[in-house]
């Protein structure tokens, strides 16, 4: 009974191969966390000032889906089909390959000239022959190795432990074959010439909703194998498990229906698929989630609850996530709320399974208390990230960008620090559970082999004659010097500002430049009005500039010759005369005052501020001559007693 | 003896008996090491440990309380240091196995000799660049270490003015300066430095200190018929000496020094409002020679006994601290073994036995 | 809610802890598990308080003596709290350990929350490195403080009889030990971190001034302690004391020192 929620493992090359399956998975969960750190970096607010300008987001984001969603669910997916069908080997190590190879070439295309991060939903890519090419490799091992599946599943015996299970793994490659079916169709119609961003969103559409049914079966299977023997209590649950996988896949029979009635790129095609996810993918991984749980919680069955570790955290991170994906209206954060809901349900759910399989085979896996440790760090984690998001998205901040020079505040700053807090610490644990696999790997590979690290071989000797002085004082001069050199090479780059200082806090130099630049405008407009003789735009113009700048004196000046044009020479006085206050050097301030004090009539007091003028003035100014003829003229007009307006004859 | 379990400090002087050193030797030369060996054993005592901080903690006290950095009072009990943990690297069985233990004290001997060898080939100075001025060597104030290998007259950057924000109260914010170099390459550089970021050329650090001010620049044409030379009177610095911005100079080759003071109205630095240094829109410069006095403008020329000061107006200068100390990157990276080490040491020592361990 | 209401009720609930503690010591119960609710509970709201200060004034609580006092209150509170947690056997301690921090509290209600200037110098992330190894040493020595404090009490007999439960004294002086070496790690970090920022922010790494030389001080001192142990066999009375007297040198070298020289160390350059 015990033995019917789960697979045996047997020894040999499938062991192997399923070890194999079971790195690649880990491994790009691993990469994938460390994208994962980037990327939050990047959206937290204060830290994202470390990062510049936003360098390279849109590609970590590229490789952070690919590797997670993609590469390690569906390793994992084929590890479990390894599991449940082993005719075929060397066309399992055939497909091994080929994932391999191509999860490589994903890898290390944006290191290969890499090509634009094209941010569609569901598989964003790289626009580059490379990385498309590794893509297709790891579809194609992935194909292959659920087509093997299947054909060796025909042959299956009744009563086979693990059936039902079986069942489901079957269902889940039926579901991928049906996704790489969708996506040839979709590639075959798509016409080519759309531009990249609208062409992928169109072409992996159905399949990227198709591969979420299959995600959520892996999740039951997932389910049903940690939650074991607690579920079943009689042969009646037994097929209420097949019957809900079977629920589950069902809905896709409408794919063909689909793509036979809808365009690949009408908007009743996208809406059909999601209407399918969104109603059709989870009610019954609901069920089964349910009654695994409660029978988990009423701890029937002969394993130990701890057992079932991870396994209520994985559930309610599921339905966080899919009331999440209830919630959104429209592309704001409420997006990536839900799908890391799920997603990382379905994470937490395999790593858990991992920690099952590891004594299964053949490895040591980490302690209990350090296990559990990990499993709900990682999903209290995810929680905290996914209400955070949530709570970011229902104030409409924006998605799949670098926070840059986006510095929220208040609430704002609240949900985005509280999401930061929960992906950091998912993050850590993700990080954590690569360390402990590796360290069961490596570790347990010695054991089974019996060799000792090296550090322990002394002790395990027992030596009384040890002595690692030598070895000590090698190590302390030599780690001195090569971390001089690198420290050396860090720090004497000379002049960096790390982080970079935050523009609240200096709010002088922008207002500052902010206003000049205005100022400089404002004045060349005002200048070039004068000269077209828009006396009254200058004039506008000039308010403004004396305004940000009111001791400036060539716009006093330049504001009274805009009233001379205007005929109003009392304020034009007025301005000549302020603009002499704050500078008595300023000139041309004396020749505005005189042409406005001989038309306010003040015969005198023009005279005497174009003396002034005259006796400032440069030698080979040009309006020397006209101002000596004004006074020549006003000085013969007073003396003949007659008023003249010599200084402006343009009047 | 196999009471040695790794875990504890014996803190025996006394060497076991299965120290080959000691065993199948003649008499004379048996004496002969084990008084060289009991010389070491007492140079290892740890009670001479706990004397050797107690008194680098007085040395401590006195180079606080001195104004000179490198005292006696530090030298003594950090050479003692190094051949007390010396001697005991050498003798103490502890040492063999605790690895981690050993390699602590041993990044403290390094460190302790690369600190020597730092105060021996250190420089610290101060220098002074109005804007637009060549760095060419020479520092307004120096000390260094007798091993010091001067390097600063390779050393060429130039000032290119700076921007320094106030904000309200008078409190010094950011300074941004720009400077100029030429890199080995022969490419032109710039960079701006300020605050925490220094210009850093051939291991010597340029720092921008606090004090900066104004710099009136003159042409002084010698009636000797010398030619003639550009050069900026630094004023004391500015708001530090708001109400004395006076200087006393002789230009070069003449006897009698000239009076030169500053004098602006406008409020530069506004305590009520955030603020920028920046250079008066509209001044005037008082020089006196002996008995002449003019306000000079940019552009005028004062014309005195023994050659013509001609005012070209007024910069900024700034300045510097620069600080030289090659030893910094081993040094941090001898610090930060150290501590790796000694948290090694300390994980392993506290994992492998619990502090309150069940009573059976 | 704002951010002087948060750690106004913080430091309620703090109060609240530690007196409990007080009086489970007294009347030998053991209410440990409110007491950590309350601490925790306490915890939260004054990191509230403090993010909220944070985000208003664009820096962290690192210039006036409010802050100062407020953001170390929360470290030292957090670590032990988690001590706490951890180490059931020690919960009585919180009967030594809240007391300290009651006067640190006192003191914190004293000031005035006023905001002050970021100094050009504290543009930094070595800034926050430097203070937050600071904030672990601190911590560790605290709770290494208050076994010491329990191992002192014992001495009496009042002290003797309401104590007893925990464990003997030389597990506790092991226990205490343990934590100075965690300090010990930690102010070496602070003082590594703190010469880096000064290297850059005065153009030195080391210049003997007040705040740089007290806190050597601390350091010899603590590794005198610790060689003390292995050097004689000393009783865990006088390790007790030994580790109250670092305590009481960080503290002065920490609170005391920065607001009453006038050397640039002070803070406010």
């Amino acid at each position: 009974m015990a033995g019917f929620w789960r697979l045996a493992i047997p020894e040999g090359p499938v062991r192997r191969l399923a070890l194999g399956w079971l790195g690649l998975g880990v491994g790009a969960l691993g990469a994938s966390t460390v994208f994962g750190l980037w990327l939050l970096i990047a959206r937290t607010p204060y830290l994202s000032r470390l990062l510049g300008a936003g360098g390279g987001f849109h590609t970590a984001l590229v490789l952070h889906v690919g590797l997670s969603v993609l590469i390690w669910f569906l390793a994992f997916a084929c590890l479990l089909w390894t599991l449940a069908q082993h005719r075929y080997p060397r066309v399992g190590w055939g497909a091994f390959g080929c994932c391999v190879g191509g999860a490589l070439l994903m890898l290390g295309a944006p290191w290969v000239g890499g090509g634009r991060p094209v941010m569609n939903n569901y598989v964003p890519v790289l626009d580059s022959p490379l990385f498309l090419a590794g893509l297709g490799l790891f579809a194609g091992g992935v194909a292959l190795q659920a087509a093997a599946t299947l054909v060796g599943g025909l042959g299956r015996r009744p009563g086979q432990s693990g059936a039902a299970l079986r069942t489901g793994l079957y269902l889940m490659a039926v579901t991928v074959l049906v996704a790489m079916v969708s996506l040839g169709a979709s590639w075959a119609t798509l016409p080519r010439t759309l531009p990249a961003p609208a062409y992928f969103e169109a072409l992996f559409w159905s399949a990227g909703h198709i591969l979420q049914f299959a995600y959520t079966l892996l999740a039951m299977v997932a389910w049903l194998w940690i939650g074991g023997a607690a579920y079943s209590g009689s042969p009646w649950a037994r097929r209420a498990g097949v019957v809900l996988f079977v629920l589950t896949a069902v809905p896709l029979m409408a794919v063909g229906w689909i793509h036979w009635n809808y365009a690949v790129i009408s908007p009743e095609f996208r809406t059909a698929f999601t209407r399918l996810m969104s109603y059709a993918s989870w009610p019954a991984a609901m069920l089964l989630g349910g009654a695994v749980l409660l029978g988990a919680l009423r701890n029937r069955g002969p394993e130990p609850r701890q057992a079932r570790r991870g396994l209520g955290l994985a559930v309610w991170l599921f339905v966080t996530g899919l009331v999440a994906g209830a919630l959104i209206r429209g592309d704001n954060l409420m997006v990536p709320a839900h799908y890391h809901g799920v997603i990382g349900a379905v994470t937490l759910s395999l790593m858990a399974l991992t920690y099952r399989l590891l004594p299964e085979l053949g490895f040591p896996g980490p302690a209990l208390r350090v296990e559990s440790w990990q499993l709900r760090s990682y999903g209290w984690g995810l929680l905290l990230w996914v209400v955070g998001l949530a709570w970011s998205g229902s104030q409409g901040i924006a998605r799949k960008a670098p926070l840059g020079g986006q510095l929220p505040g208040g609430l704002e700053a609240v949900a985005m620090g509280m999401a930061a807090l929960g992906g950091g610490v998912a993050i850590a644990s993700g990080l954590g559970f690569l360390a402990l696999m590796s360290a069961s790997l490596v570790g347990g590979r010695n054991a089974i082999l019996g060799v000792l690290p090296p550090w322990r071989r002394g002790a395990a000797a027992g030596g009384a004659r040890v002595d690692h002085r030598l070895l000590a004082a090698v190590l302390t001069i030599g780690l001195i010097l090569a971390g001089g050199i690198a420290v050396s090479r860090v720090s004497g780059s000379g002049p960096n500002r790390w982080p970079p200082p935050d523009p609240r806090l200096e709010p002088v130099r922008h207002a500052q430049r902010a206003r000049e630049t205005e100022i400089g405008q404002r004045f060349q407009q005002a200048v070039a009005m004068l000269h077209a003789k828009q006396y009254e735009h200058a004039a506008v113009a000039l308010h403004r500039v004396l305004e940000l700048a009111p001791a400036l004196p060539e716009a006093h000046v330049n504001m009274g010759f805009a009233l001379v044009g205007l005929e109003r020479y009392g304020a034009a006085r007025d301005f000549f005369i302020s603009a002499t206050e704050l500078r008595p050097m300023q000139v041309n301030a004396y020749y505005g005052l005189a042409i406005a004090l001989e038309n306010l009539g003040d015969l005198l007091g023009a005279m005497g501020a174009m003396r002034t003028y005259l006796h400032l003035a440069r030698p080979d100014d040009p309006y020397r001559r006209k101002a000596e003829a004004a006074l020549w003229e006003w000085q013969a007009a007073l003396d003949a007693g007659r008023p003249k307006t010599a200084a402006n004859p343009e009047r | 003896m196999n009471g040695f379990d790794g875990t504890e400090f014996m803190g025996q002087t006394v060497k076991p008996p299965d120290n080959p050193s000691v065993m199948g030797r003649g008499a004379p030369r048996d004496l002969r090491i084990s008084r060289l060996q009991r010389a070491l054993g007492a140079l290892a005592s740890l009670k001479l440990t706990l004397a050797i901080l107690a008194a680098l903690g007085g040395g401590t006290m006195v180079a606080y309380l001195s104004e000179a950095r490198t005292t006696w009072a530090l030298v003594l009990p950090l050479a003692a240091f190094s051949v007390n943990l010396a001697a005991a690297v050498a003798t103490n069985p502890v040492f063999r196995r605790q690895t981690a233990l050993l390699m602590f004290h041993l990044a403290l001997i390094a460190i302790v000799l690369l600190i020597a060898v730092g105060r021996l080939t250190y420089l610290k100075g101060q220098l002074e660049l109005a804007q637009g001025q060549v760095f060419d060597g020479q520092l307004t104030q120096e000390e260094s270490g007798p091993w010091h290998p001067r390097r600063l007259d390779a050393v060429r950057f130039s000032n290119q003015g700076f921007t320094i924000g106030y904000a309200k109260g008078m409190r010094r914010a950011a300074t941004r300066n720009q400077v100029a170099w030429t890199a080995p390459d022969g490419r032109p550089r710039q960079a701006v430095i300020g605050d925490q970021d220094p210009l850093i050329l051939e291991g010597y650090r340029f720092y921008t200190n606090f004090n900066k001010g104004f710099a009136p620049v003159f042409v002084w044409r010698p009636r000797s018929g010398a030619s003639p030379q550009l050069g900026a009177v630094h004023l004391p610095a500015y708001p530090l000496h708001e109400y004395r911005q006076a200087q006393e100079w002789q230009p070069p080759g003449s006897r009698s020094p000239l009076w030169i003071m500053l004098r602006f109205d406008e409020v530069i630095l506004d305590p009520e409002k955030s603020s920028e240094f920046r250079l008066p829109t509209e001044h005037r410069l008082v020089v006196r020679a002996g008995e002449a006095r003019r306000e000079l403008k940019p552009g005028d020329a004062m014309h005195l006994a023994e050659g013509v000061l001609v005012y070209q107006g007024l910069r900024s200068w700034m300045g510097y601290t620069v600080f030289y100390d090659f030893t910094l990157p081993w040094l941090l990276a001898a610090c930060i073994l150290a501590v790796a080490s000694l948290a090694w040491h300390f994980w392993r020592k506290f994992s492998a036995r619990p502090w309150n361990p069940p009573v059976s | 809610m704002t951010e002087l209401q948060a750690l106004w009720a913080a430091l309620v609930l703090y109060v609240l802890a530690g007196s409990l503690a007080i009086f489970g010591a007294v009347l030998r119960r053991q209410p440990e598990r409110t007491v950590l609710i309350l601490l925790v509970a306490g915890l939260a709201l004054h990191t509230a308080a403090i993010v909220l200060r944070w985000e208003r004034l664009g820096h962290g609580p690192v210039i006036t003596m409010f802050e100062i006092l407020s953001s170390n209150i929360w470290s030292l509170l957090l670590v032990y709290a988690l001590a706490y947690w951890r180490i059931p056997a020690i919960r009585a301690t919180a009967a030594v350990v809240m007391p300290i921090l009651f006067v640190m509290m006192g003191w914190l209600l004293m000031t005035s929350p006023t905001e002050g200037h970021l100094p050009a110098t504290y543009h930094t992330v070595w800034l926050y490195i430097h203070i937050g190894f600071g904030k672990v040493f601190l911590g560790a020595v605290l709770v290494a403080v208050g076994i010491s404090g329990v191992v002192l009490l014992r001495g009496t007999g009042y002290g003797g009889k309401r104590f007893a439960r925990l464990p003997d004294d030389s597990r506790l002086d092991e226990l205490a030990y343990r934590f100075m070496a965690l300090g010990l790690i930690f102010e070496s970090l602070m003082l590594v971190a703190g010469a880096i920022w000064a290297q850059d922010a005065w153009g030195r790494y080391w210049a003997w001034d007040p705040l740089e030389t007290w806190a050597f001080i601390t350091w010899l001192t603590l590794a005198f302690a610790l060689h003390l142990r292995f050097t004689l066999k000393i009783r865990p009375r006088t390790g007790a004391v030994m580790i109250v007297a670092v305590f009481v040198l960080a503290f002065l070298t920490f609170f005391g020192v920065p607001f009453i020289s006038t050397a640039p160390h002070k803070g406010a350059v």
